[in-house]
């Protein structure tokens, strides 16, 4: 009944019903994409911890730990807010506002998973654009700015260095990934990320092993994970673009390198292990897409968190090097098999 | 490449117990040579202050204390140790000649203030004189005391008696001469 | 095979006249007193002529008594011999100066520094005569020297003086007060010469480049030292370093405290080491004393030393793992976790996991628990196998061979010139053991090897230290099958130390090289002087030539390979 009310007033006034939806929908993103995040961090801490031979947080909370990330939250809140002397205060203030305003940018064309209602498959996304591989691909290197605002305005030697070495990986490796977003968009004729998965008869990685290979690699980059954090690299310049914030400006830094983390793990999971198709489980088929979907999403960042854990910090000029004499011409080669298979074979 | 490194943490992920001891849930099985607190044997110390000679740090006074038999000697002292100063290296242990401080296990000594953390006889101490131990020493102390008056108050006497009868023996003696000389005067 | 009577008679015959007492200690160690003129050119003589290229170090004795300074001169050889030539140089008290080393040894620039500072010995023709391990308020007061009355006052907090400096910098200085100056503590006028900052900032060039500073406060440091490094871009074109932010006066505290008081005191240099400290220093006093452990104390010396090894290596290595990786690098977890089960071991001996004082004079304090032998046997096999992986995993690993060959070489000559000693010479393949060259307990029964390796770069550096970890396993077996039962403490350890007066240098192979400690004794029952001279003194040193030219990555891969302890530098 409702449905029917909302599908009519769809048809009336689109205008209003895009706006509105826009509005609810930011709102809801806005707020579970930061307690995702501490989910994420969460995920992280135990995952690691077991890796290492010893537990994670397991104290607060229970004895999983899970309100652990709660009381750093409160932490982070609680803590004085200090603006160094000499830092260009208007770009120190804004970059974490620039770094959580990528991330809103991204979630909000990302399709989160879909339900099947009446036997159709909704995918649920906020904004559904044609172009929205492409578009995400571009917002996620608005985190470079970001980056380079922090390092700059800290008036810091330390947060410079990670400044030009965040801006120097990001230029390498965005290119190899661009390319390889195309080659998937060739693969399903479409660059909508909704139709790249309903194109997915079979997935993607299988299709184009080596593209799923190099955007992996790229995509481990881009986040600045281990074993390419050399912007945040503790050892040698302390905190990298963040070594002089602290408190909420720290948390909301913090949050938004998890919270690209989640986002990048969807990408990696849309566009190459066939987002949330799956056979239907038969009791629960109304999110059955959904746990297919939080599977692989979750397989992927226990992926990364296992890479974090065991390899070690590459320099940076072998970054730039690998990104620029080993992935840009493998990406090449990509587009070209893209290319063979995708019109000839499809 | 690099697969080794993967397998290595994957493999202690899956085989590999947590190596975490959850703290004070579960306390570690120290070895008997553990050197933690001091355990001082009150009743076999002389007080001679050799382990606050030794001491690297000057944490060992040595200070009175009642339930150390003071009746044996009325200035005998006991050591006390400082634990905001102390390092725990062992020098006082092998120093003592009555081989009475030895180091427990215990290690969990932390305080409010730092008075809280200096450890009297009373808090180290194994083997301390309880009430009626005391009460009974006293009391034979007493008895002990009385004893020695009584006997030295008899030695008195029979001095007393011995040296009167020798003198009246002597006058006997002399007057009996005198009595002789008079006889064969006349 | 050179002996110290050799030696002393070519020396005799070069240079009559000169040697003006002579002594063959035991252990090849030839002591004599040469003319104070002459000592460059006895030293340069015996370089050159008889291999002695290793400058250990130099000790300075302030003998008030007799109106005297003495500085000692420890001279040896990487391997051609086994002889040290200990040579005194005496100059009078009121205008102290002797001529320095630093033309013919180029590692005797912080040894001569830190005695310039110390005692107030002007060391004539040294380069950069500047304090080392004081701040510049102490300047002059030469704290080693007996009538030294100490920093009375403990008003400098409210006394401090406020500065600002050009680039907005906050400074603090302390101005002496007049009682101090007129107590003698404090000289009214301190010697002139450019401050650290100053000298620094006279190197920088060009406009691109600039000071990083990489310590005292950073993560990268095992210990706080100040390491700047001048950067162009991300290149490192000039590195500064400066000790002597944990200096907390050891030596001279020994020398206020008695023989026996001096051992949880000598712990603390080092504290993974503490074992092998303890053994240096209660070798020279044994030596002093004329008494020698017996032969099960020395064994369990042994055993204990080699699982000390065991773990300071697998901690060191773990160590510079987190440097290279991030601190959550798994590796260097699970060597932490096999280092528990060894750190075990030796508390079931000793009773505690890190200052130890467990040796003592003529023999040690505990004896072996029941089923020690069993328990480290299985602690052994485990690391053994744990180590094997560690290697392969090092080997196959391509991101690890990629940031660790070819960084940081040191060649043979230069290791050698640079005077380090330990892992990093013996991984630019010069076998120099003190186990070997100099042997001490029973070292010379044990069969062993001396592991090196050819490359000379970090690499290298991290695979002799894996590779000693086997051999350590391998002696603490053979030790455990030949211990005999016995005592463990000499019989005739006197209860009041007072050793007659003289002087001992004794040398042991600590876990990062040549340790030495050198007790000189007056006949009383503290000593007169404790000298120890710890390896990672020469890594620092040796550490600014090295950095030239690096990726500011590889500052930390290059530092972290040498596995400093700072404790051991200040002391």
């Amino acid at each position: 009944m409702v449905l029917s009310a909302i599908t009519e007033f769809a048809a009336q006034e689109p205008k209003l019903y895009a706006f509105i939806i826009g509005l609810v929908g930011a709102a809801i993103l806005a707020s579970v994409i930061n307690v995702a995040a501490m989910a994420v961090v969460w995920l992280e801490r135990k995952v690691m911890g077991d890796l290492q031979g010893r537990y994670g947080p397991n104290r607060v909370g229970g004895r999983w730990g899970i309100l652990q990330l709660g009381a750093d939250a409160v932490k982070l809140f609680t803590k004085e807010d200090v603006i160094p002397r000499g830092a260009d205060k208007p770009v120190y203030v804004w970059a974490p506002i620039v770094a959580s305003a990528t991330t809103m940018l991204v979630a909000g064309a990302m399709p989160f998973g879909a339900v099947i209602i009446d036997g159709k498959e909704i995918p649920l996304v906020v904004a559904n654009m044609d172009i929205s591989a492409f578009y995400v691909e571009a917002a996620l290197s608005i985190m470079a700015i970001s980056a380079f605002m922090a390092g700059w305005s800290s008036n810091n030697k330390y947060s410079m260095l990670g400044a030009f070495r965040g801006i120097a990986r990001m230029i390498a490796y965005e290119v190899p990934m661009g390319i390889c977003v195309i080659s998937v968009a060739i693969m399903a004729h479409s660059l909508n990320l909704v139709e790249i998965v309903q194109a997915q008869d079979i997935w993607f990685a299988i299709a184009q092993p080596l593209g799923f290979v190099i955007f992996a690699i790229a995509l481990i980059t881009d986040l600045g994970r281990m074993p390419f954090d050399q912007t945040e690299a503790e050892e040698e310049i302390i905190a990298g673009y963040n070594t002089e914030y602290s408190g909420i400006r720290f948390g909301l830094l913090y949050f938004q390198e998890y919270n690209v983390m989640l986002l990048g793990s969807i990408l990696l999971v849309l566009l190459y292990l066939g987002g949330w198709n799956g056979p239907v489980i038969p009791v629960i088929s109304f999110i059955s897409p959904m746990i297919w979907f939080f599977m692989k999403v979750l397989i992927v960042l226990v992926a990364l968190i296992w890479v974090r854990v065991s390899l070690l910090r590459f320099r940076i000029d072998q970054v730039t090097d690998l990104g620029w004499k080993i992935l840009l011409p493998l990406s090449m080669v990509n587009l070209a098999w893209a290319v063979v298979v995708g019109l000839y074979f499809a | 490449m690099v697969l080794k490194n993967l397998k290595m943490t994957l493999k202690r992920s899956i085989s590999g117990v947590e190596v975490t001891r959850l703290y004070p849930e579960k306390i570690m099985d120290l070895p008997d040579a553990e050197r933690g607190v001091h355990v001082l044997d009150i009743r076999k110390c002389i007080g001679c202050g050799a382990c606050a000679r030794i001491c690297p740090n000057d944490c060992i006074e040595l200070v009175p204390y009642a339930r150390g038999n003071p009746l044996k000697n009325k200035k005998l002292q006991y050591p006390q140790i400082d634990y905001g100063r102390c390092m725990f290296c062992g020098l006082c242990v092998d120093d003592c000649p009555a081989n009475c401080l030895t180091m427990s296990k215990v290690f969990e000594i932390a305080g409010w203030n730092r008075d809280d953390i200096i450890y009297g006889p009373e808090d180290i101490a194994v083997g301390q004189y309880t009430d009626q131990e005391l009460a009974e020493l006293a009391e034979e102390a007493r008895k002990a005391e009385e004893e020695k008056k009584r006997k030295a108050a008899e030695a008195a006497k029979a001095k007393k008696a011995k040296a009167a009868k020798a003198k009246a023996a002597e006058e006997g003696e002399k007057g009996s001469g005198e009595k002789a000389a008079k006889k064969k005067a006349e | 095979m050179t002996t110290a009577n050799d030696v002393l008679s070519a020396l005799q015959s070069a240079f009559p006249g000169t040697v003006e007492e002579a002594k063959i200690g035991p252990e090849r160690q030839l002591w004599a007193t040469i003319k104070p003129d002459k000592i460059v050119d006895v030293c340069k003589y015996l370089r050159d002529n008889h291999n002695f290229d290793h400058y250990s170090g130099a000790a300075g004795v302030d003998r008030i008594d007799e109106g005297l300074f003495e500085v000692t001169e420890l001279l040896a050889s990487h391997g051609a011999h086994q002889v040290v030539a200990l040579l005194k140089v005496k100059t009078p008290r009121d205008s102290p100066s002797v001529k320095s080393l630093t033309g013919l040894y180029w590692n005797a620039n912080w040894y001569e520094r830190e005695i310039w500072e110390m005692l107030g010995i002007n060391f004539e023709g040294h380069p950069e005569l500047y304090p080392l391990l004081l701040s510049d308020e102490l300047m002059g007061v030469w704290p080693w020297r007996k009538d030294y009355k100490g920093y009375p006052d403990y008003t400098t907090a409210e006394r401090a003086i406020e500065m600002v400096t050009s680039e907005g910098y906050t400074e603090y200085s302390i101005p002496p007060t007049e009682a101090e100056i007129k107590a003698g503590a404090v000289p009214a006028e301190r010697p002139k010469y450019p401050s650290f900052r100053e000298r620094e900032e006279m190197e920088i060039k060009g406009e691109s480049e600039m000071i990083l500073h990489m310590g005292p406060q950073h993560a990268v440091v095992p210990g706080p030292f100040l390491l700047d490094i001048l950067v162009d871009g991300e290149r490192v074109k000039k590195a500064f370093l400066d000790v002597g932010y944990i200096h907390k006066g050891i030596e001279k505290i020994m020398e206020n405290r008695t023989y026996m008081q001096g051992i949880p005191i000598t712990d603390r240099l080092c504290y993974m080491a503490s074992l092998t400290n303890n053994e240096a220093y209660c070798g020279a006093v044994e030596r002093l004393l004329g008494i020698e452990a017996p032969e099960r104390a020395q064994y369990i010396r042994m055993i204990l030393e080699e699982l000390s090894r065991i773990q300071s290596h697998l901690l060191g290595t773990g160590e510079f793992l987190t440097l290279i990786g991030s601190a959550v690098f798994s590796p260097f977890l699970y060597m932490i976790i096999d280092r528990e089960d060894v750190l075990s071991c030796i508390e079931s001996v000793t009773g505690a996991r890190i200052n130890h004082s467990f040796v003592r004079f003529g023999g040690v304090r505990n004896d072996l628990p029941d089923g020690f032998k069993d328990m480290t046997l299985d602690v052994l096999k485990m690391v053994r196998q744990k180590t094997e992986e560690y290697k392969e995993l090092f080997l196959s690993d391509s991101i690890y061979r990629k940031r660790m060959e070819g960084v940081g070489v040191l060649s043979q000559s230069e290791a050698r010139r640079l005077g380090v000693s330990g892992p990093p010479l013996r991984a630019s393949d010069t076998p120099y053991d003190m186990r070997r060259d100099d042997p001490y307990l029973l070292y010379k029964d044990m069969d062993f090897e001396v592991i090196t390796r050819k490359e000379g770069d970090s690499k290298a550096r991290v695979e002799v230290r894996l590779d000693e970890i086997f051999e350590s396993c391998y002696i603490i077996e053979q030790c455990l099958d030949q211990i005999p039962s016995g005592p463990i403490m000499a019989d005739k350890v006197p209860k009041r130390i007072k050793p007659d007066p003289g002087e001992a240098y004794y040398r042991v192979e600590d876990h990062r090289g040549e340790m030495g400690f050198f007790v000189v004794s007056d006949g009383s029952d503290k000593p007169a002087k404790v000298k120890a001279r710890g390896p990672v003194y020469a890594y620092f040193q040796a550490l600014p030539p090295l950095l030239e030219g690096v990726y500011i990555a590889d500052v930390v891969a290059i530092a972290g390979s040498m596995d400093a302890c700072t404790s051991e530098v200040d002391r």
